[in-house]
């Protein structure tokens, strides 16, 4: 080996062992590793010496959230599916103190293996906390959509003085189970919105599709000729490549009363069908 | 990814360094923690008061086997996570700074946690704690009035609030202090 590789290889070697540290702790002594989570914490191991052997566990720091893993959300079934693979593979036990703290470990009754188990217990730790951390929701999407659907609300706040949102129409049996995301009523007609949004076209398509299924159950009622069918979309969506969710979009304005309306660019278009019914606020 | 980045720190970067930099009042002089259902902590949140923000609460918790203590501040119209934090046990922390050598990248426990303005979370050690390490680690009202010195908050009276300091035990309670913890072993 050349010398620069020879140095370079050296200096890894200390500055990786360098991390490797410890604290005497009453009854244990906390390792700190080189292992590092997504949320920046370094992984620490904690080896217990008991009269049966050796405990390596991580001291309960998961279960009491010290590693900034967020512990008031759910957890969510992939969450805890993708938990138990961890602690499958690497193969942990788990103990729950009578506070509730819920310990992860391994134990042996041989000295010279405890290595081996603070590095297997460190890298399940370092997968189980990324494991809690990793946002499995596509949250930017659904901000998205939830930002969408407020200013489509406030929208109609301002102009209509009745709108319903997210219910089924009207009391016709047929439709008892299919929301709309608006629905306005007036005498002659009632006004049936469903909103398209999502953070890629995949979820475009779904909003497409599932407008698609509500309308033609409306057409399906005696009375169709009484609901006005309409689609609101979100042109400022990142799902909406138009090349990906057009030949869906034809589909739905096959089942639409109005073309398609754009939002963003033309929300106007909403008060030329249905008249506005509240005095606008000045500024 | 290096770290998490918060995008409403970002966003919201005046408003955060005001809520900081700006003096916080207590209107209690003690803190009194009450204990929580599942694990060790027991905990308060007290709300702070600020000259022209409102919204901001103190989270104090304190874990009752081992003595650990935190102290956070939540401002949650802009982040769900605490804004500013004080941790005076637990893991170190990784300050993902590229010029530096890993060593230095490594920030043990007691410390602060904060955000930058790219909204990168980093934690930072002080000379205080540096020099009183051992006293910050057992007193949770050392830990306090530092925390309440860094953060820029005091009682009503001027004071920094007393916490109800608990008693400390090990990790694991010696083998001779039921309830013991039934370790499996192969």
């Amino acid at each position: 080996m050349t010398s620069w590789k020879k140095e370079i290889l050296d200096q890894v070697k200390v500055d990786f062992c360098d991390l490797v540290s410890s604290e005497d702790r009453a009854d244990s002594l906390e390792i700190f590793t080189p292992f590092c989570t997504i949320t920046n914490k370094f992984v620490s191991v904690f080896v217990t010496l008991r009269r049966e052997g050796f405990v390596v566990s991580d001291g309960g720091w998961i279960s009491q959230g010290l590693y900034d893993t967020n512990t008031s959300g759910e957890v969510t079934e992939i969450e805890d599916r993708v938990l138990k693979q961890f602690l499958s593979h690497h193969q942990i036990k788990t103990i729950k103190a009578s506070d509730s703290t819920v310990y992860y470990y391994k134990t042996t009754r041989d000295r010279k293996l405890i290595t081996s188990l603070v590095f297997n217990v460190g890298q399940f730790i370092c997968s189980a906390v990324n494991n809690a951390s990793v946002s499995y929701l596509d949250s930017k999407g659904e901000s998205d959509r939830a930002r969408f659907s407020t200013n489509v609300r406030s929208y109609f706040k301002e102009r209509y003085s009745s709108t319903d949102f997210d219910k089924p129409a009207g009391k016709d049996d047929l439709l008892k189970d299919f929301k709309f995301n608006a629905i306005i009523n007036k005498p002659s007609k009632s006004h049936l919105f469903m909103l398209i949004s999502g953070s890629d076209p995949g979820y475009f398509k779904r909003d497409i599709s599932q407008a698609i299924v509500n309308f033609d159950q409306v057409l399906k009622t005696p009375n169709s000729n009484h609901y006005n069918r309409i689609a609101l979309i979100n042109s400022q969506a990142t799902g909406y490549v138009k090349e990906k969710v057009n030949s869906y979009l034809n589909l739905l304005s096959d089942r639409l009363d109005q073309p398609i309306i754009d939002f963003w660019a033309n929300p106007e278009v909403i008060e030329s069908i249905i008249p506005i019914d509240k005095p606008k606020m000045t500024a | 990814m290096h770290g998490q980045l918060s995008e409403k720190i970002i966003e919201h970067f005046t408003t955060y360094t005001d809520i900081l930099s700006n003096d916080k009042t207590i209107i209690q002089t003690e803190i009194t923690l009450e204990p929580r259902p599942n694990g060790p902590w027991r905990t308060s949140i007290v709300p702070l008061s600020h000259p022209n923000i409102s919204g901001i609460d103190l989270n104090v918790g304190f874990a009752i086997r081992s003595g650990k203590y935190g102290f956070r501040i939540f401002f949650k119209e802009i982040c769900p996570e605490p804004i500013f934090n004080f941790d005076s046990d637990g893991p170190k922390h990784y300050n993902y700074i590229e010029e530096l050598p890993i060593k230095k990248q490594s920030i043990p426990t007691p410390h602060f946690n904060y955000y930058d303005k790219n909204g990168r979370k980093l934690a930072k050690r002080t000379a205080f704690i540096d020099e009183n390490e051992s006293d910050i680690k057992s007193d949770i009202n050392v830990g306090m009035s530092h925390f309440c010195q860094e953060a820029r908050i005091l009682s009503i009276e001027g004071k920094v609030p007393t916490v109800i300091p608990e008693p400390q035990i090990p990790l694991f309670l010696p083998t001779d202090q039921l309830p013991l913890l039934n370790f499996e072993f192969e």
